[in-house]
């Protein structure tokens, strides 16, 4: 039945891909606009989850409206966050860094706090599964791809066609030069963070009834992230769709076929080896 | 002393350097002009390391330093300025110029580490060296000064000053001049012709033609990446096609 | 006759060099020298990390000297039976030339792809760990690790008995201030002048004749070696190490411990070691509110210091001065 395996992992490749995908473009857009390495990106994703899960599972809301609300209050968290933490202190690299690792971890902790130590579940919103030649993909894992490749769609326009994503390209080019036309910085690095802020909660709303919902589980997911984006070019929204391409199937066929302990170390050998020879990442921009 | 042979350079399809033959003579004042874009600086960095030539050789006393690194260029005795960031930014105009001495500090880690009686001696004596440079340009007073601190014109005689400390054999001067205000400028050339005393040979790249023509014995021209002439400065003065490549940018005098 | 007060924060170091070497008179609360050596063992960390971090490159990696000097030291000890001091410096050496064989092509890539490279190292060391059982012990890791022989010093009739903790708390206090010695020689020679300029400017240190390469190899060289070291000495005094001891955390923890204390001064990753860990032991009994309280001092200190804690006399400082002329103004519109 290796063709049904093959089909199977392939399956798995893809959906895998897709939320590497939406996790990394969060982490690319602080990374490229702002030369913000992100940290708290997990612990957003994380909350997102969770409030999926007291929205709907315990106040019985309708999983699409909970889905608004929790993406639009995060984005609210990431505006206050922006203002309050991060304005003060932009440009200096390392120490937006910490201060982002002490804020995920202060979320993490007060996550254990708050929701415990249990994981949560939630049901899925698409029931039931397709035949994909012998293959099975449930309903939901189905809806997250389309609907997170709609998302990436939709970013990728916004970027490129609207006169806000054109500010955000024009402040990466040449900051000063933007300012002379207009483009306030502090309003890119708010626009930037609620961007970036909601893909995580998009991740965190869509994988909520997949995974099990713990306090966290941000972490593993932000160093997927990390990886991702090093390997396909920092500063690149196609680099990370072609780094979480890459990742997704190789985890996928790793785990499947190798073991996903191994797979885990030969995927950083990989790159480790890869960046040694390529120091651009497969799409990195060189600035 | 230095001999470029067939040199070329290409970025994508563009000719920044065009099958070039200069050669310097030890001891002489050697300019470097041309419009804009005409590849002054390109050849400066194919020179000095920054990047190799896509075509032709080098040759600096008699050996071929093609394609050498730029650490390995300076330690040959080739030392260049830069028009932009020609210093450390955090650094005191005394560091900056200590920093210079690198290659004359046979620095060991045995005598750093254990701050021996000869590590110590080696850096006074580095030190007053140092001081001999700033008196030089002027600039004993500010010694203590952030660098990034000063105007502009005293900038680039740090950048200088670091230059001298790392006594080269060959010096490129990368506008030395700009932006400078006319006693700057005077006493900088001066300066120029006292490096050369001490036994430097010197390669400038300058738009200032009045400095050019004052200082420089031999004058070489370039345009979009090729030779147009080369002499002295009278003949440059008057040569047609000299003329004629600077027309539609300022006149010279 | 004039006391040359130069010589001021030479006698405050000894008298606190003479008070560390007594403690253990005082005290033999096991605790007690239990945080001590973990704070000295520690600073060796967070000091060398520090270095590496000042030649402007961002390492991810510096757990993976340390797992690399634990694990080797201990392999060596367990399966070879070499004299501990031995395993020991094997296990900096080990670090050591792991830093050469990686410094060479990682420290040439650009910052952010070097974070990832050395990230990767550390992942890779660790998973090496988790599935060599041979050497290394496994997932579990390697426990019974041995301790230095008991022996006694005839002369002054004193056994050295390496089941307590006083010993270890000698060779970890030798142990820092070996690093710091060197890295302090380091800093405030010509080689210290050498890595502020390839951080400052490095086409221009180049211009100079400065061999970029070279030197950041040899930054990392050294930090490798005696992080490794420390690395070893852990091992053999927490008798177990595990994969999981291992993990791109420590690294974190080793940076925030740098920019708390102040990553541009000599002192402030010590200060900044020494304040963590006693607020980590100080929060100890609240659960959860130990990592709240501990993360929200981290993000504090990022927010409102921007040279860490060892910068807090200056701002409290800039901080009284603008407070004194508002109070001046005041008094001036009322007149």
């Amino acid at each position: 039945m290796l063709a049904g395996i093959l089909v199977q992992t392939t399956v798995n490749g893809a959906v895998l891909s897709v939320n590497y995908a939406l996790l990394a473009l969060g982490l690319t857009l602080f990374l490229s606009v702002m030369n913000i390495l992100f940290f708290p990106h997990g612990s957003m994703y994380m909350i997102a989850a969770f409030s999926m899960y007291y929205f709907s599972v315990v106040f019985g809301i309708n999983y699409f409206l909970a889905a608004i609300i929790a993406i639009a209050g995060l984005a609210i968290l990431a505006v206050l966050l922006e203002k309050g933490l991060y304005r003060p202190i932009r440009g200096d690299v390392n120490r937006v860094f910490f201060l982002g690792v002490g804020l995920e971890w202060f979320l993490e902790s007060t996550g254990y706090l708050v929701f415990g130590l249990m994981p949560k579940g939630m049901p899925a919103v698409f029931k039931g599964s397709i035949n994909i030649f012998g293959s099975i993909l449930t309903w939901q894992r189905l809806a997250v791809v389309l609907i997170s490749l709609t998302a990436i769609g939709l970013l990728q326009l916004f970027i490129t066609r609207t006169r806000l994503g054109l500010g955000m390209r024009c402040y990466v080019e040449d900051a000063d030069a933007a300012a002379l036309q207009g483009i306030k910085g502090n309003s890119i690095s708010t626009l930037t963070f609620i961007l970036g802020v909601s893909l995580a909660a998009l991740a965190g709303v869509l994988l909520a009834p997949v995974f099990d919902i713990t306090a966290s589980m941000g972490t593993p997911a932000i160093f997927k992230g990390f990886l991702v984006i090093g390997l396909g070019g920092l500063g690149s929204i196609p680099g990370a769709l072609l780094g979480a391409l890459i990742l997704g199937f190789l985890d996928s066929f790793g785990g499947t076929f190798v073991g996903p302990e191994l797979t885990g170390g030969l995927v950083f050998l990989f790159i480790v080896l890869f960046l040694m020879i390529r120091p651009r990442g497969l799409v990195g921009v060189n600035r | 002393m230095l001999e470029l042979q067939n040199v070329s350079k290409f970025f994508g399809g563009l000719a920044a350097l065009s099958d070039i033959d200069l050669v310097i003579n030890q001891g002489e004042i050697l300019g470097l002009i041309g419009p804009n874009g005409a590849g002054k600086t390109t050849l400066f960095n194919v020179v000095t390391g920054i990047f190799p030539p896509d075509r032709g050789k080098i040759i600096f006393e008699g050996k071929d330093i093609t394609g050498l690194e730029l650490h390995f260029v300076a330690k040959m005795g080739i030392v260049r300025t830069f028009q932009l960031t020609a210093l450390f930014p955090g650094f005191t105009v005394l560091q900056n110029v200590l920093a210079g001495f690198h290659l004359s500090s046979e620095l060991k880690i045995w005598e750093a580490l254990l701050n021996t009686r000869s590590y110590r001696n080696k850096e006074r004596n580095l030190n007053q060296k140092a001081m001999e440079i700033l008196g030089f340009m002027g600039l004993s007073e500010l010694k203590d000064e952030l660098a990034t601190d000063l105007p502009h014109g005293q900038q680039r005689a740090v950048a200088f000053g670091i230059a001298m400390a790392s006594r080269p054999k060959l010096l490129l001067l990368d506008e030395p001049v700009s932006g400078m205000s006319l006693e700057e400028k005077s006493a900088m050339l001066d300066r120029i012709r006292r490096i050369r005393e001490m036994g430097s040979t010197i390669l400038i790249v300058e738009h200032d033609m009045a400095a050019v023509m004052s200082i420089c014995e031999r004058i070489f021209v370039l345009n979009f990446g090729k030779k147009i002439a080369e002499g002295s400065p009278e003949e440059i003065k008057n040569n047609r096609d000299v003329i004629e490549a600077y027309l539609g940018e300022e006149s010279v005098a | 006759m004039k006391i040359n007060f130069a010589y001021k924060g030479t006698v405050l170091l000894v008298l606190l060099l003479a008070a560390l070497c007594l403690v253990p008179v005082f005290t033999v609360n096991k605790y007690f020298l239990h945080i001590f050596i973990i704070i000295f063992i520690s600073i060796i960390w967070s000091s060398t990390y520090r270095f590496i971090i000042r030649t402007g490159q961002i390492h991810f990696g510096h757990v993976a000297f340390i797992g690399l000097g634990a694990y080797s030291s201990a392999a060596l000890a367990i399966t070879v039976h070499l004299p501990i001091w031995l395993c020991i410096l094997l296990g900096g050496v080990t670090g050591l030339v792991f830093a050469i064989m990686l410094g060479y092509p990682a420290l040439r890539v650009k910052a952010l792809y070097f974070s990832i490279i050395t990230w990767g190292s550390g992942e890779v060391l660790r998973y090496m760990y988790m599935r060599l059982k041979v050497p290394f012990g496994g997932t579990y890791g390697l426990i019974n690790i041995p301790q230095p022989g008991n022996f006694t010093i005839p002369f002054l009739n004193l056994t050295i008995d390496w089941s307590t903790k006083v010993p270890y708390y000698f060779l970890a206090l030798a142990l820092m201030l070996l690093t710091l010695v060197i890295l302090y020689r380091l800093e405030f020679s010509r080689y210290g002048l050498i890595f502020n300029a390839i951080r400052e400017g490095d086409i221009v240190a180049q211009s100079v004749g400065i061999n970029i390469m070279r030197y950041k190899v040899l930054v990392f060289a050294i930090c490798a070696f005696l992080a490794s070291v420390g690395g070893a000495f852990y091992g053999h005094y927490a008798t177990s190490i595990a994969p999981a001891d291992v993990t791109v955390v420590v690294t974190i923890m080793l940076g925030c411990y740098v920019l708390v204390g102040g990553q541009y001064k000599f002192a402030g990753p010590i200060i900044g070691t020494i304040l963590m860990i006693v607020a980590s032991e100080l929060f100890s009994g609240y659960a959860f509110f130990k990592v709240m309280l501990y993360s929200a001092l981290i993000v504090f200190v990022m927010l409102l210091l921007p040279e860490g804690l060892i910068g807090l006399p200056k701002v409290v400082s800039l901080m009284v001065e603008r407070l004194r002329k508002l109070l001046a103004r005041g008094e001036d519109s009322r007149a």
